[in-house]
């Protein structure tokens, strides 16, 4: 009985030198449609108007970090981020979002996107803007008809970044989301 | 006078041409301390949390900080350089701000959580000693009474017991 009462004492002096074992870590990076659903998240696209979904990111690593989101265009043969060698995309980042998350943390923020002059000749779309957040960027992207697919086809993703103290530097996680655009005539 | 005036123009054209450029590499210059100093922030708010300090307020502010760089980062793409310098530029009071309060946020937490360390081991020890000696006690005092018994308890006589 001694050693229970003793034992029971020492508990919390045990506690501070022995640790749970931590959970896994990894963050989330997710598209929602406008209704914050998996509904009505936009495929087949017109020029000149406008499309709104949510870019999300949650927290699971165990602290708080620095998410970076970049949005970037690919067209149909464009580079996307390669998932296996978890390497990024080598396009050019179109728009960037930052965001800080405690543990546990989630972040959503609204993304629009218009698809601005299209032009098809010789089996073969041309885009030349795209306004995101109500932001104009020049884009010189072509995308050859896919005939097995009936369309036009351009993948706006979003590769998700974590800033890593230790490099100094914020380091591609290996997540990105893509939305896949089919552009009518 | 028609080469100087060629000579004039064309001269205008390269000087402006590298004015651009150096705004541009102005701005990036600027876009790389604004994201340096948040970065430090954020080294200091993340050993700060580490110490065991409550850090969501300056995540809160550290949230409006990288609100302005996203799009300071935002305009620098769209080639609108002077927003860009502008927004960068007001970054930067925002990141010494949040350092400075994280360090010392960090130092109150090592603090608390030392004197919080030692009371612990206080108590597991004091604890520990007073039960044990409150048990030795109670255990004196039960000894007592039963050898103060022993004298008047009788043995019995059991009969038929061959």
């Amino acid at each position: 009985m001694g050693l229970i009462g003793v034992l029971l004492f020492a508990l919390p002096s045990i506690s501070l030198f022995v640790k749970p074992p931590s959970e896994q870590e990894f963050s989330e990076i997710y598209i929602l449609g406008p209704n914050h659903t998996f509904d009505n998240i936009p495929f087949t696209i017109e020029t000149d108007v406008n499309y709104s979904v949510y870019l999300g990111i949650v927290n699971h690593m165990g602290s708080s970090c620095y998410y970076t989101a970049l949005v970037k265009m690919a067209n149909d043969s464009g580079s996307l981020p390669d998932a296996t060698l978890g390497t990024p995309s080598l396009l050019p980042t179109l728009y960037e979002f930052n965001t800080f998350l405690s543990d546990g943390g989630t972040w959503e923020e609204p993304l629009t996107f218009q698809l601005n002059g299209l032009n098809f000749t010789d089996g073969a779309s041309q885009l030349s803007s795209l306004t995101i957040n109500g932001v104009e960027f020049p884009l010189n992207q072509t995308s050859t008809w896919d005939s097995g697919n009936s369309g036009y086809y351009y993948h706006l993703f979003v590769e998700l970044w974590i800033f890593n103290s230790t490099m100094a530097s914020s380091q591609y996680d290996n997540r990105f989301v893509s939305l896949v655009l089919n552009m009518t005539q | 006078m028609v080469t100087l005036f060629v000579f004039l123009s064309f001269g205008s054209f390269i000087y402006k041409g590298h004015y651009v450029f150096a705004q541009s590499d102005q701005t990036a210059s600027k876009l790389q301390a604004a994201n340096n100093a948040i970065e430090q922030a954020f080294n200091n708010v993340s050993d700060a949390e580490k110490a065991g300090a409550n850090v969501s307020s300056l995540l809160a502010q550290l949230n409006v900080a990288a609100g302005i760089l996203a799009q300071a980062e935002n305009s620098y793409r769209t080639g609108d350089f002077t927003t860009a310098a502008v927004q960068a530029e007001s970054i930067l009071p925002i990141a010494q701000g949040i350092t400075n309060s994280a360090q010392h946020d960090r130092q109150s937490a090592l603090v608390s959580g030392e004197h919080a360390f030692w009371l612990t081991i206080a108590f597991s020890v004091i604890g520990a000693l007073v039960f044990v000696f409150i048990l030795f006690l109670v255990w004196g005092r039960f000894k007592r009474g039963y050898l103060e018994k022993l004298p008047y308890l009788k043995p019995e006589v059991a009969e038929n017991t061959v």
